[in-house]
């Protein structure tokens, strides 16, 4: 791509990523969650590759790295919601509703939930670039 | 023979088609019992203001687990693909 379009990239990435880290977490006040908040956030590493290549991208994100987190996330996530009903006091110590700090489990969850939906759709990104 | 399926095949899909019609339309069922609960205890009882997510992560945190294994398998069976298919060819 020409060097206008990367320059707009180079200064945007930084607030796609903000977006997608803001939709995630306040995914239990706001609409959104962790499914459309890790889908910015790829979207954010996918504007990377097509614009520079993947090398500029790899420099934010390796692939392997990409790999272990989503592993790592989903065994996670498979954890937390299989082992819910005894973890419950534990994770939910109470805090107010409508604010940021509230419903602990959701929190956690998205979050949680948000790692793994971006790091597989960045995987699924770099592994069809590479083709 | 070829009229006998036919004409079962035509029985099946007025009488599906009838059922649609009958029966009452979307949103209007008698029993809204689960939905009033989440509605009426979700906030207090998660603690979570967009009771969507609620509902996602908390009364049916077993179906997002069925989907997130979808979005892994997903990943997992492109990743297969074509590591493999590079091995093949180079």
């Amino acid at each position: 791509m020409d060097v206008i379009v990367r320059t707009v990239v180079k200064g945007l990435f930084p607030f796609v990523i903000l977006f997608g880290v803001y939709v995630i977490l306040h995914g239990h006040l706001t609409p959104g969650g962790s499914f459309p908040g890790g889908v910015i956030i790829a979207s954010g590493i996918a504007l990377l590759v097509i614009s520079f290549d993947l090398k500029k991208a790899e420099s934010v994100i390796k692939e392997r790295a990409a790999h272990v987190f989503e592993g790592l996330a989903g065994l996670f996530l498979v954890f937390i919601i299989l082992s819910l009903s005894p973890l419950r006091d534990i994770l939910m110590p109470g805090g107010k509703a409508f604010e940021l700090w509230s419903a602990q489990q959701v929190l956690l969850l998205n979050v949680v939930g948000g790692v793994m939906v971006s790091m597989a759709l960045v995987t699924i990104v770099y592994l069809l670039m590479r083709e | 023979m070829r009229n006998v399926v036919f004409a079962v095949c035509l029985l099946v899909l007025g009488s599906v088609f009838l059922y649609t019609f009958l029966s009452p339309s979307f949103g209007s069922w008698e029993r809204k019992d689960v939905g009033r609960y989440y509605l009426n205890t979700g906030l207090e009882k998660t603690g979570s203001a967009n009771l969507v997510s609620s509902i996602v992560w908390d009364f049916r945190g077993f179906d997002t687990l069925g989907e997130e294994t979808v979005l892994f398998t997903a990943a997992v069976g492109v990743f297969t693909i074509l590591v493999f298919r590079r091995k093949r060819s180079g």
